[in-house]
């Protein structure tokens, strides 16, 4: 009930804050022992070009893809039921690496530091 | 600025280009909800089985199994379509319906503030286009509008003010370094790396955020906010990738420019 509601009242704080983001990662195993590397499952979009002005799907996918991260975050700090986030994160990881049988995913999150890393040398 | 004529646009031609501006709005929304069908299917990421167990009733199994969400995708495109040449509130109300409920398929929204102010202008567009014949009570449809608009850019520059990494201009650069937007054209990144230049471009954003409701005052001070919007919105494209938001901000715009030609 709570977001069919919240849908109808707009929310005008854009950027409000530099908040910790949220990343996905997974690996994969074929026999449920020996897993690979912990990769990012979520692309990074394909570059810009003003086609995607009008018709800019992928990468609008890409955004939903990282909300659901920031739900399962929210979820899980305020103490509510996160069994729906987690499955569609558990989608999100088939969707995006199609593992054949077995695979691990973790959400981390991640603090671009403030003061020396922004500001590229 | 005498080659423009400033005070042209009556409450019918206001919500008239409203009502068109919403419609390309959606028509591209809806296409590119269609171009990712796969991410919705039952094979994607916001399967209908697993949403299910949280949004429960009739009204969501129609609307929300894969078939029913094509079909609603559909019917929005041509109500969308009708609008052009057969405008009534009817098509504006299935709009803000349509909207209502793609917002509620992806849990609050699919596109953030956009998806909000698609759902504003079609509320308000359909009251406007209800009482039409009633001119002195449908300003305030637009009224509605245009205050939504202008609290769109006020409150976001108003917490942008009360935040110390906007004011300095780090703000910027830890956006850019986020995964979500992560991907900024090289320009973009070389232009918010000088810190004295990010802080400029921060504080300019944040006065003109602020003082957009000065273009309720007069409509030429109105065309003057109007495209500082448009190419603020324009960037906001090539720097995050936020493409719906132009056209779902441009369909508002006429009901401000339409409050500031009123004495």
């Amino acid at each position: 009930m709570n977001q069919i509601i919240r849908v109808l009242i707009p929310s005008w704080r854009f950027f409000d804050g530099t908040v910790d983001a949220a990343v996905l990662t997974h690996r994969i195993s074929d026999d449920g022992t020996t897993f690979g590397e912990w990769q990012n499952t979520i692309p990074k979009p394909p570059r810009r070009a003003w086609g995607k002005l009008f018709l800019n799907s992928y990468e609008n996918q890409l955004f939903a893809s990282h909300a659901l991260l920031e739900y399962l975050k929210n979820d899980l700090v305020d103490g509510l039921n996160a069994e729906v986030s987690i499955e569609l994160v558990k989608n999100l990881v088939e969707f995006e690496a199609k593992p054949k049988r077995f695979f691990q995913f973790r959400l981390v999150c991640q603090t671009v530091d403030y003061t020396s890393e922004v500001f590229e040398k | 600025m005498n080659f423009i004529n400033f005070s042209s646009l009556s409450i019918n031609d206001a919500i008239t280009l409203s009502e068109k501006l919403l419609s390309i709005a959606v028509i591209l929304q809806s296409i590119e909800l269609l171009q990712i069908r796969s991410c919705w299917s039952e094979e994607g990421i916001w399967r209908w089985s697993t949403l299910s167990k949280e949004l429960r009733g009739p009204l969501f199994k129609i609307f929300f199994s894969t078939i029913g969400f094509t079909t609603l995708l559909v019917f929005r495109i041509i109500s969308a379509l009708m609008i052009w040449n057969h405008p009534h509130s009817y098509l504006n109300a299935f709009l803000f319906f349509s909207t209502w409920l793609i917002s509620i398929r992806w849990r609050g929204l699919f596109n953030g503030g956009s998806d909000s102010m698609t759902i504003v202008v079609s509320i308000g567009l359909f009251a406007a286009r209800a009482l039409i014949d009633r001119p002195a009570i449908a300003k305030y449809a637009l009224a509605y509008i245009a205050l939504q608009l202008t609290l769109s850019y006020l409150v976001a520059g108003v917490v942008k003010l009360k935040n110390s990494e906007w004011r300095t201009g780090l703000a910027m650069p830890i956006f850019l370094k986020t995964p979500r937007y992560d991907s900024p054209p090289d320009w973009v990144r070389h232009l918010f790396n000088q810190p004295t230049r990010s802080k400029i471009i921060s504080c300019t954003i944040i006065l003109i955020e602020c003082i957009f409701p000065l273009s309720w005052i007069r409509p030429e001070i109105c065309f003057i906010f109007v495209a500082f919007g448009f190419i603020f919105h324009l960037f906001n494209f090539w720097i995050f990738g936020l493409n719906r938001f132009l056209f779902a901000w441009l369909a508002a715009y006429p009901a401000l420019y339409f409050w500031s030609q009123q004495p």
